[in-house]
């Protein structure tokens, strides 16, 4: 973990996310590392929209990450190991990681509600045992 | 930078016809191989029988594109090759029915084709080029090193998300046998630490020996797998999981095996074959254990090797119940030889094409008969003695112990060296050190700390607690009654039936002196030290003496000399002073208890006697005592460390002084200081009264000394008569003064004189002076009445004594 010191004079707001607050009155105790950051390039997935035909059922997904690890891929969830995995593996930093995500996929995941939009999360576990956050 | 995108499931996509290229409609997509799938989608309401496509590598444009038919359905895959450009490429599409009714042209949304070969070490090279199996639409690329024969198969399937594109797998090299991987390199980070990621790897070997997979994680390499491929059983941890499904064909002489967790991989083979002993044998009919070890090149033991072992030369002496067997998880492989006919045999042992260097010379002798020792025999009885065990098992529960295994021949546990093993085990028991030989060392020696005393036997001896013994203090009051004496009594016969010490049995009453068995006890005529008796009186709880300041206390005498009947039975308690025995006399308590000596074995002292609970129980014990200390203490001023008195108002005139270093001094100096009470004219004081008496006669006395000078002074006041005073006027003192008007008879008027003009008055007799026969009257307190007319200017003084 790497040490972390605020700017001085500076106020630091932290924000929970996926649905956490921090208990009254206990002492929050913030830990600094390496995390990866996951992007995809342009034209990632292949297709936003599918469905079921053959031919036309199934997206591509190319994405790196800055840092080598294991990494999930999530339909659904607020963070790491919260959604319904659909793939799973370890990558290398800054290569291009290729994952096809198919129509059976996401119709077997137990988010799966039928016609409509799903969010899918990468998260990639860094040298320093984070979880990419959810964004 | 986003780590998340979303998909949207629609039964309607797409819309009717269409053609998509490489799974995407992204119009931005990039693909890394030229052959790519083409989906297509009829025309919702036209039975269509053929389709063309064109804008691929084969057919540019529709004229060089053939109609193909239809498949059936509403969609359709068929694969197209993109032409080896890296510009955007844009496929169409058209349908028709029965060949008359053509759709219009559909178009895809375009792709483009980019390829970088993989880098890679210079120690490894692909096997297969990537233009000759489509880029990276291959599912598996291999690499390999030619000189060492090694090759390793990166599988998309084993490596989800794999792209071979642009990737760096730099971070692997193979040299010498050993393939490579850089821990923070990016094939590092494929591969480790993840379930599922794994490469496969292929070695051919040169020679036919069996081989074992070891690794380096930078302490060298370490065998991880046994000799038939499995992990070895003594590895646990990453060890135990980093490779798996291990296989060897020894006909191809060919490892394949799958890495999950990269390091550094070498190999290693069989590199010896050793028997534990080269020497061994027993009597016919017995059976002997052989065992031989294996070790491969990297000098750790072998485990699962099928060990074989031959008659190289001489008799058969026997039969192996097992040939060949396999070593154990250290490496051992125990034969088991059943000796059936006499003779000697050497034996061979090996592994694989790998020997014993040292082979096994090995016999069978007939059992000899008894009492007698052939040279062979005696040889057999004490060979091996360099060989020993400190620990053979059942050495204590069993009359003869058998260190079966604890040396090479275990068929023959009736050798020497096997008692000597047995008395060795023994000896180490007794010790308590670690081996048999170990030195027990010293012990402290209070009169020799610095060399301390050699833990020997010798040295113990005499020295245990039981070959001590302790005088014990013992109360008696006749469970609180005490006993009764009177003038006269010289002893008291006390029923017990305590044993008397004597000299075989030193433990019991000291006795002082016998007659009637005289020189039997132990004690006659012992010391105070050891036969002294205390005598307490029972009324003050103390030590009494004599009339001449004597202590009064007792010796055991033999009870048979005094009317009882002696050991086990009565003993008699004889009174003495230092001068000799006493009688008491009629000045002497009349009830007493004492306090005996009674000798023990220190080792019989029981728990509770060395804390002198009958002392607290009784007389002054140590924590009366204790309580006594504290008390007086209290009592003088001191306190615990604190060796004399620290007074105040010291010097000068004070009584104590300076230099008075105990109460004894100071009590002294306060003596000196009051001196004798002896006085030269005793007017107030008398010798030798008290001192509280002396002072309250002086007080008497100066306080009448102060009465008798108070009655003879007074205070004056002097008036002037501001105008006429008949006589019989009642005539205020001035000032306010008062006085006591006294008629006492011969004394009137004493407590207060009058002068006229200086001319002393007389007060009148009787009472307030009623009597009016002098010069003026003692009226009231505060006033006078003259008996003569006064003017104006007359000077009247007054002397007020009370």
């Amino acid at each position: 973990m790497a040490d972390y010191t605020p700017p001085d004079g500076d106020a630091v707001n932290f924000e929970f996310e996926g649905g956490y607050s921090a208990p009254d009155g206990d002492a929050v105790n913030l830990l600094f590392g390496v995390v990866a950051d996951v992007d995809l390039p342009a034209g990632s997935p292949s297709r936003s929209t599918f469905y079921s035909d053959t031919g036309f059922d199934r997206t591509i997904v190319k994405w790196t990450s800055s840092a080598g690890g294991q990494y999930r891929i999530e339909m659904g969830g607020t963070g790491a190991n919260t959604g319904d995995l659909i793939t799973s593996g370890a990558c290398a930093a800054d290569t291009e990681m290729v994952t096809t995500i198919t129509f059976a996929q996401i119709s077997a995941a137990s988010g799966y509600s039928g016609a409509g939009q799903y969010r899918f999360n990468i998260y990639v576990k860094s040298s320093d045992d984070i979880w990419t956050p959810y964004e | 930078m986003a780590n998340n995108f979303n998909i949207t499931i629609d039964s309607a996509y797409p819309t009717a016809p269409a053609v998509q290229v490489a799974d995407s409609d992204s119009g931005a997509w990039v693909t890394h191989n030229l052959q790519v799938k083409i989906s297509l989608e009829k025309p919702t309401a036209q039975s269509t029988t053929h389709y063309k496509v064109w804008g691929t590598a084969n057919a540019a444009t529709e004229g060089a594109a053939s109609w193909v038919a239809w498949p059936g359905g509403s969609q359709a895959t068929v694969t197209g090759t993109l032409a080896d450009v890296a510009t955007k490429q844009t496929l169409y599409a058209k349908f028709k029915n029965d060949g008359v009714e053509e759709s219009s042209v559909v178009t895809a949304s375009g792709v483009y084709f980019s390829w970088t070969d993989p880098s890679i070490s210079n120690t490894v090279q692909w096997k297969d080029a990537f233009s000759t199996v489509d880029y990276d639409a291959a599912s598996f690329a291999t690499l390999q090193n030619t000189v060492d024969n090694i090759e390793i198969e990166l599988n998309k399937s084993n490596i989800p998300g794999l792209s071979f594109d642009s990737v760096d797998l730099s971070g692997l090299s193979v040299s010498g046998d050993r393939i490579i991987v850089e821990d923070s390199s990016a094939f590092a980070e494929l591969i480790n630490g993840a379930e599922v990621n794994k490469v496969s790897v292929q070695k051919v070997f040169d020679a036919d020996e069996q081989p074992m997979i070891a690794v380096d994680t930078g302490s060298g390499l370490t065998t991880i797998t046994a000799y038939d491929g499995s992990i070895k059983t003594t590895q646990s941890g990453t060890h135990g999981s980093r490779v798996e499904n291990i296989n060897y064909n020894s006909n191809t002489k060919t490892l394949t095996f799958d890495i999950k967790e990269f390091s550094t991989y070498g190999f290693t083979t069989i590199n010896k074959v050793e028997f534990s002993s080269t020497t061994g044998g027993g009597y016919n009919g017995n059976a002997i254990q052989i065992e031989v070890t294996v070790r491969d090149t990297n000098n750790e033991t072998v485990e699962s090797a099928p060990v074989t072992i031959t008659k190289v030369s001489g008799d058969t002496i026997g039969s192996f119940a097992s040939n060949p067997v396999n070593t154990d998880s250290n490496g051992v492989a125990t034969f088991t030889l059943n000796l059936n006919s006499n003779g000697t045999c050497v034996f061979d042992a090996y592994v694989d094409d790998k020997h014993t260097a040292d082979d096994l010379t090995a016999w069978c002798i007939a059992t000899p008969a008894s009492l007698q020792r052939s040279l062979l025999t005696q040889y057999e009885q004490i060979r091996n003695s360099a060989t020993y065990s400190d620990t053979v098992s059942g050495v204590n529960n069993q009359a003869v112990a058998e260190p079966s295994g604890s040396t090479y021949d275990a068929g023959s546990d009736d050798v020497l060296e096997h008692d000597m093993n047995v008395f060795r085990t023994l000896l180490q028991q007794i010790k308590g050190t670690t081996n048999w030989y170990d030195e027990l060392g010293t012990y402290f020696d209070p009169t020799a700390t610095s060399s301390g005393k050699e833990l020997t036997l010798d040295n113990i001896a005499g020295n245990t607690l039981d070959s001590k013994t302790i005088i014990l203090a013992v109360t008696e009051d006749q469970s609180g009654s005490g006993w009764s004496t009177s003038s006269g009594t010289e002893g008291i016969l006390w029923t017990t039936t305590l044993l008397y010490a004597d000299s075989e049995n030193r433990r019991g009453l000291p006795i002082f002196k016998s007659v009637t068995n005289s020189g039997t006890y132990y004690d006659e005529g012992g010391s105070d030290d050891v036969c002294r008796i205390d005598l307490i009186n029972s009324s003050t709880g103390a030590e009494f003496e004599d009339a001449s300041g004597n202590e009064i206390y007792a010796k055991f005498h033999d009870a048979a000399d005094h009317g009882g009947t002696g050991e086990y039975t009565d003993v008699y308690v004889k009174f003495y002073t230092d001068l000799g025995e006493y009688t008491f006399t009629g000045d002497d308590p009349t009830n007493i208890s004492f306090v005996y000596p009674f000798r023990k074995v220190l080792s019989e002292m029981e728990e509770h006697e060395w804390q002198r609970t009958d002392f607290v129980s009784s007389w002054e014990g140590d924590a009366e005592l204790v309580e006594d200390v504290s008390n007086m203490w209290s009592f003088t001023g001191a306190g615990d460390d604190i060796t004399g008195p620290s007074f105040n108002n010291t010097g000068n005139n004070y009584m104590l002084s300076p230099s008075d270093s105990s109460l004894t001094e100071a009590i002294n100096s306060i003596n000196d200081e009051f001196g004798d009470f002896t006085y030269t004219e005793q007017n107030y004081v008398t010798d030798n009264e008290s001192t509280t008496a002396s002072l309250d006669a002086l007080d008497i006395g100066v306080k009448d000394v102060n009465d008798l000078v108070t009655a003879g002074s007074g205070d004056k006041y002097v008036e002037e008569l501001s105008g006429d005073l008949s006589a019989g006027t009642l005539h205020s003192l001035p000032a306010g003064v008062t006085y006591t008007p006294d008629a006492t008879i011969g004394q009137e008027g004493k407590n207060m004189e009058v002068f006229i003009n200086g001319q002393l008055l007389a007060a009148s007799t009787g009472a307030n002076g009623v009597n009016a026969d002098r010069d003026y009257a003692e009226t009231t307190a505060s006033g006078i009445t003259f008996h003569l007319d006064l003017w104006t200017g007359t000077n009247i003084t007054y002397v007020v004594r009370q």
